[in-house]
């Protein structure tokens, strides 16, 4: 069972490794110590890794603020005047789960729902978003609810609107890399061979 | 109380112990068996907070270690921590 302690990090070895073999002569050797020389072992290796990975998303969070924003043209169709805000709420989302949706399935994330003041703005932006899901939006809205409750007008805008680049993908890219960069660093600093 | 750390904290409380010895030691006081990985784990932890340290000794391979002021500090907070939980829990016990 000694062999295992060549698992442990080396600095750690050379500081407690006598001393663990010395218990492992001393006490009566079980199986379930394997798993427990295994487990701490690892458990030594990795525990920086939660902050380099921490270190990883900081440092693509930032990023995301000093690349230069990207601009994307964001589609908003107002709905202004309202009686029932409410209800147009309620046909906006019955409308996100009308069957021609499975066709733009994905693009639903990027569907954003606003209510200001009376007026209700349904904000999609592409790639994936297109103006066609809009429109078919607004004619389910207008068909659905009755006509005294009906919006009076739905005007299509669009905007050339700045945001951050890739604020998610960034942050998970840089996780994984600290994370790689722990690994490596460690492996490197700490080989378990002597 | 099942933390390793504590284990050993409270094992010292009683005098300066090897490894094995407090293997044995907690085994005794606490019915708990812990892993070689998991005493020299938390040994090497609770040396890195300055909480215990090693002695010197004949045989290098099993120094004994001693609880320090920190560690004895820390031992109280947690043992509080825990009696006010046992108290609790007690008393809610009873009034069931």
């Amino acid at each position: 069972m000694k062999w295992l302690i060549r698992l442990y990090p080396r600095a750690w070895r050379e500081r407690y490794g006598a001393e663990l073999e010395a218990l492992l002569e001393d006490s009566p050797p079980r199986v379930r110590d394997v798993a427990d020389l295994i487990w701490s072992a690892l458990l030594l290796r990795l525990r920086w890794l939660p902050l380099w990975a921490g270190i990883g998303l900081l440092c693509g969070w930032g990023l995301t603020f000093l690349l230069p924003p990207q601009r994307v043209t964001l589609y908003a169709v107002i709905f202004e005047g309202p009686k029932d805000s409410g209800q147009l709420k309620r046909s906006i989302n019955s409308g996100l789960r009308m069957s021609w949706q499975t066709l733009y399935h994905y693009v639903v994330r990027d569907i954003q729902v606003h209510e200001i003041g009376r007026s209700i703005a349904i904000f999609t932006y592409p790639p994936v978003a297109s103006r066609e899901l809009v429109d078919r939006l607004a004619d389910h809205i207008r068909a659905e609810l009755p006509s005294e409750t009906a919006p009076r007008s739905g005007v299509m805008r669009a905007f050339n609107a700045p945001v951050r680049p890739y604020p998610l993908l960034l942050p998970l890219t840089g996780m994984g890399v600290g994370l790689l960069s722990g690994l490596l660093y460690r492996l490197r600093a700490s080989p378990s061979s002597p | 109380m099942s933390d390793p750390t504590l284990l050993v904290l409270a094992s010292l409380a009683g005098g300066d112990q090897h490894g094995y010895g407090m293997m044995e030691d907690i085994e005794r006081f606490a019915g708990v068996r812990l892993g070689p990985g998991t005493l020299y784990g938390a040994i090497s932890r609770l040396e890195e907070r300055g909480m215990i340290r090693a002695m010197a000794s004949p045989d290098e391979r099993r120094r004994p270690y001693r609880l320090r002021a920190a560690g004895r500090r820390h031992l109280e907070e947690e043992l509080a921590k825990l009696g006010r939980i046992v108290t609790a829990g007690r008393e809610r016990l009873e009034a069931l």
